[in-house]
């Protein structure tokens, strides 16, 4: 004995098996998701629907099962099938990732760092130039500039540049992303199968055990979704707030290293007894540091700072390159050496 | 490369030509469609059908009326629009020259 349930469909009533009926929705739903924001997706569905219903009443069945709903599945196809080529391809494209970094290689001034920001982020290259420019006189954006020319992939293939140009990041599609991954999270909890697990019990006590760990399984693949999800979205954030400190950090490490130079380069010279300069002197009663002081200052913090800002972008797009080993090792004998002068020199300083 | 792939592209590819020819003489809902492509080959599952036949109607080559049905849910009967026809002639005319090319390449 099995319970049905009333469905209408295309303006036909049917009476379907419980777990027939939740196949069809299933696969009804899954068709939805295939399609996406395909032109005319509600009418599409319509259709089936309506060309579902008249399988369904070809069949002349008094109530349909699931035999019939797989007959109809197998005329009807996979999910899959409902796409077309092109479709089919962006959606691939889609899923591996909505947006990527690259250098674009066909509008370049330098390394095409600019033009490549300026696809992710859907803004005019022209723009991002212009900061870049407006920022070489601290020194930081030339820096950044090679950091980013040398770690930034260049798009080759056109795979590549339409993914360097595709879905804006903007908000809606952040939206759209955490929505999407929040649905697939839910559908699987809604997926772990108590029902089928509950029929499999009732037909052996003998299985209880297996059964408890079957669910247990899913229940945890289920909440390693969750957690995976949970995880890329903090990643992002985390990449964030470190990229944006990194880049205040660097940039100010850049002007006080400027500023702080000049003053003591200059302090002993002539230079600062031109006017204006004077208030300077008199009362400077502060150490002079050699220049060796501020470069090693500025290495000792700058070197770990740059560290960060490269693991912050490796967080945030995943296509980024690595430092290859060598620039590793030498980068922190760099840093080591940085530190005891710094460590030595501000002992003697004071 | 699976031949699999690239044998259903080519399907793919000249569906809609089929489409079109199929409806040129008489208007058909999309189980008559169906049943002359099945026919041919031309279709494994039904479903590759519907959002073909939404996009060309989108595109103005196609268009359809509701017609009841003794039998099951009214059925929406397709029929060619102008620019279909137009349509149809100018990849008609594109088919022939294929055929003729890929006799011509594949042949010597």
């Amino acid at each position: 004995m099995k319970k049905t349930i009333n469905i209408n469909l295309a303006g036909f009533v049917f009476y379907i098996d419980e777990d027939a009926y939740e196949e069809l929705q299933k696969y009804l739903k899954n068709i939805k998701t295939y399609l996406g924001n395909t032109e005319g997706r509600e009418e599409i569905i319509d259709d089936i629907e309506s060309r579902i219903a008249e399988l369904f009443s070809e069949k002349q069945k008094q109530v349909i099962t699931l035999i019939e709903v797989s007959e109809v599945i197998e005329v009807m196809g996979q999910p899959e099938d409902y796409m077309s080529e092109d479709q089919i391809e962006q959606k691939t494209s889609y899923k591996s990732s909505n947006k990527r970094l690259y250098r674009d290689p066909d509008s370049t001034v330098l390394g095409g760092v600019c033009s490549g920001i300026g696809h992710y982020l859907s803004i005019d290259a022209i723009w991002i130039r212009l900061i870049f420019l407006a920022m070489v006189w601290s020194g930081v954006s030339i820096l950044f500039y090679f950091i980013l020319w040398a770690i930034i992939p260049k798009a080759e293939t056109t795979a590549q540049k339409l993914k360097m140009k595709g879905k804006a990041a903007t908000f809606s599609n952040i939206e759209d992303y955490v929505r999407k991954g929040y649905e697939n999270v839910k559908d699987d909890f809604k997926n772990v199968d108590f029902k089928g697990a509950g029929e499999k019990a009732k037909q052996g006590a003998s299985g209880f055990f297996a059964l408890l760990g079957e669910l247990f399984s899913k229940l945890f693949s289920a909440l390693g979704k969750v957690l995976s999800f949970i995880a890329n979205i903090l990643g992002k954030l985390l990449g964030v707030i470190i990229l944006t400190t990194t880049v205040a950090l660097i940039i100010a490490l850049t002007v006080s290293f400027i500023i702080g130079s000049f003053i003591d380069i200059n302090i002993g010279n002539d230079l600062l007894s031109m006017p204006g300069f004077e208030f300077i002197r008199p009362d400077w009663g502060g150490p002079f540091h050699p220049i060796w002081y501020h470069i090693s200052m500025m290495l000792t913090f700058g070197i770990p700072a740059f560290s960060l800002l490269l693991f912050a972008l490796q967080l945030l797009f995943k296509n980024m390159g690595r430092l290859s080993g060598g620039i590793k090792i030498g980068l922190l004998a760099v840093w080591m050496i940085s530190l005891i002068s710094f460590i030595i020199l501000s002992l003697t300083q004071f | 490369m699976k031949v699999e792939n690239t044998k259903q592209q080519m399907r793919k590819g000249i569906l809609e030509f089929c489409i079109l020819s199929v409806l040129k003489d008489k208007d058909l809902y999309a189980s008559e469609i169906l049943i002359s492509l099945k026919e041919a080959r031309l279709l494994v599952v039904e479903g590759t059908l519907y959002p073909l036949l939404t996009r060309l109607k989108n595109a103005d080559l196609l268009q359809y009326r509701w017609e009841e049905s003794s039998s099951g849910p009214p059925r929406k009967y397709y029929t060619l629009t102008e620019k279909g026809t137009l349509f149809l002639e100018e990849l008609k005319s594109t088919w022939e020259e294929l055929q003729h090319a890929i006799n011509k390449v594949t042949q010597s």
